[in-house]
């Protein structure tokens, strides 16, 4: 079962990490068993916990690493251990997956795992993107290593904008070992979580809606703006007229605070005090 | 034909942790008399609920907490500077100061 940890707090961009880590962890979860056949296979290791880290996790033993992309778009980038059927089946053999019915020498088993390694992997890299984008050519491709790849290198550049996601899949019961890294660009996670109701109990979210609702915030109305030089600034008086850029036909504009403007407004009066009449709401940001 | 030499350019590195410091430049204003600022001219606020805001649609009438006759606030960088009124130069609004805000 795909589980996610809760946090005690929520931080700026987690309820979003926190869909994508559930909306990955019941991918993976379907991939999982999916792939594992087996029935006794997949329930000998029901848990596959998927973690969200900060930076690339240190996955042991030679890895391989996969580019998915859309064009000359970088969609994906997965890394998995040549011997991810061993990760997966959790008893440190590929036997234990049910795949292996044949007895092979050990050089065909190493061969045969990394065959099989890279059909799982090519799998599961068009499974999420094609679940992400159903319409997308996509192609996967598996590149040497991980320093000389392009698509790795434009991925690393990438990676400093805060909306990459790396999430790191790890699988067992006891001791659950990293088995996978996925890196996902802005486009794939946009796609992944757009569309999709973001809370499934609706009921609980209404409520929470309905609350906010009474919640007050601050308008602000804004006639117009000024500009001045310091030096006028400095020798303002009484008694001096500022010209303001908007002319008398001009709206105000209503603000919540000083910088996102909500709506436009004909200046007026009700009795003695100002007031704002709407003219056009910024229904778009 | 002319030949140019073209030398590498080497770029010292820099710290902000200079052993001697000279004068500050100091507050030289007639360096920065013809920067532009920009003032806002604010005419007053309106507390809403949200319910209300997202409600807000053209012709509703929102209630601001001024007096039709009260000054206008003159705002540079959402502090207040001045307070006018309201008057016309031309085709512009303009505002008249009445007061000039205390520093601090």
């Amino acid at each position: 079962m795909a589980n996610a940890e809760s946090a005690p707090y929520l931080v700026l961009g987690e309820t979003r990490r926190r869909r994508l880590q559930a909306r990955l962890g019941e991918l993976l979860d379907g991939w999982y068993r999916n792939w594992a056949a087996d029935p006794a296979a997949a329930s000998v290791h029901p848990e596959l916990s998927i973690e969200v880290s900060q930076g690339e996790s240190a996955l042991r033993g030679d890895v391989w690493t996969f580019i998915t992309s859309r064009g000359d778009e970088t969609l994906l980038k997965t890394t998995v251990p040549i011997d991810v059927l061993r990760v997966l089946s959790g008893v440190g053999s590929a036997a234990g997956t049910g795949v292996f019915t044949h007895t092979m020498d050990a050089s065909h088993a190493d061969s045969f795992t990394a065959v099989l390694t890279e059909r799982v992997a090519t799998t599961l890299c068009t499974g999420i993107t094609k679940t992400a984008l159903p319409a997308a050519q996509v192609s996967v491709r598996r590149i040497g290593a991980a320093s000389t790849g392009g698509g790795v290198v434009a991925l690393a550049s990438a990676r400093r904008n805060s909306m990459m996601q790396t999430l790191v899949v790890s699988i067992g019961t006891d001791k659950p070992r990293p088995f996978l890294e996925l890196t996902l660009t802005p486009t794939i996670i946009d796609a992944l979580l757009d569309n999709r109701p973001v809370i499934a109990n609706t009921e609980s979210f209404t409520g929470r809606r309905k609350a906010s609702l009474e919640q007050s915030v601050t308008i602000n109305a804004v006639l117009g703006t000024a500009k001045v030089s310091w030096r006028d600034l400095q020798a303002l008086c009484v008694g001096d007229v500022i010209v303001l850029e908007q002319s008398l036909s001009a709206p105000c504009t209503l603000r919540i605070g000083a910088d996102i403007p909500v709506a436009d407004a004909q200046l007026g009066r009700i009795g003695n005090s100002l007031a704002a009449q709407i003219t056009r709401t910024h229904t778009t940001s | 034909m002319t030949q140019t030499v073209v030398n590498r350019l080497d770029m010292p590195a820099l710290s902000n942790a200079a052993t001697s410091k000279g004068p500050a430049l100091g507050e030289r204003l007639d360096l920065v008399e013809q920067v532009k600022v920009q003032l806002t001219v604010t005419l007053g606020e309106a507390e809403i609920t949200m319910g209300r805001l997202f409600a807000l649609s053209a012709g509703e009438v929102v209630a601001l907490d001024r007096d039709a006759d009260a000054p206008v606030d003159v705002r540079l960088h959402g502090k207040l500077i001045a307070r006018g009124t309201l008057v016309a130069v031309g085709d512009k609004f303009g505002i008249r100061v009445t007061e000039i805000s205390a520093p601090g």
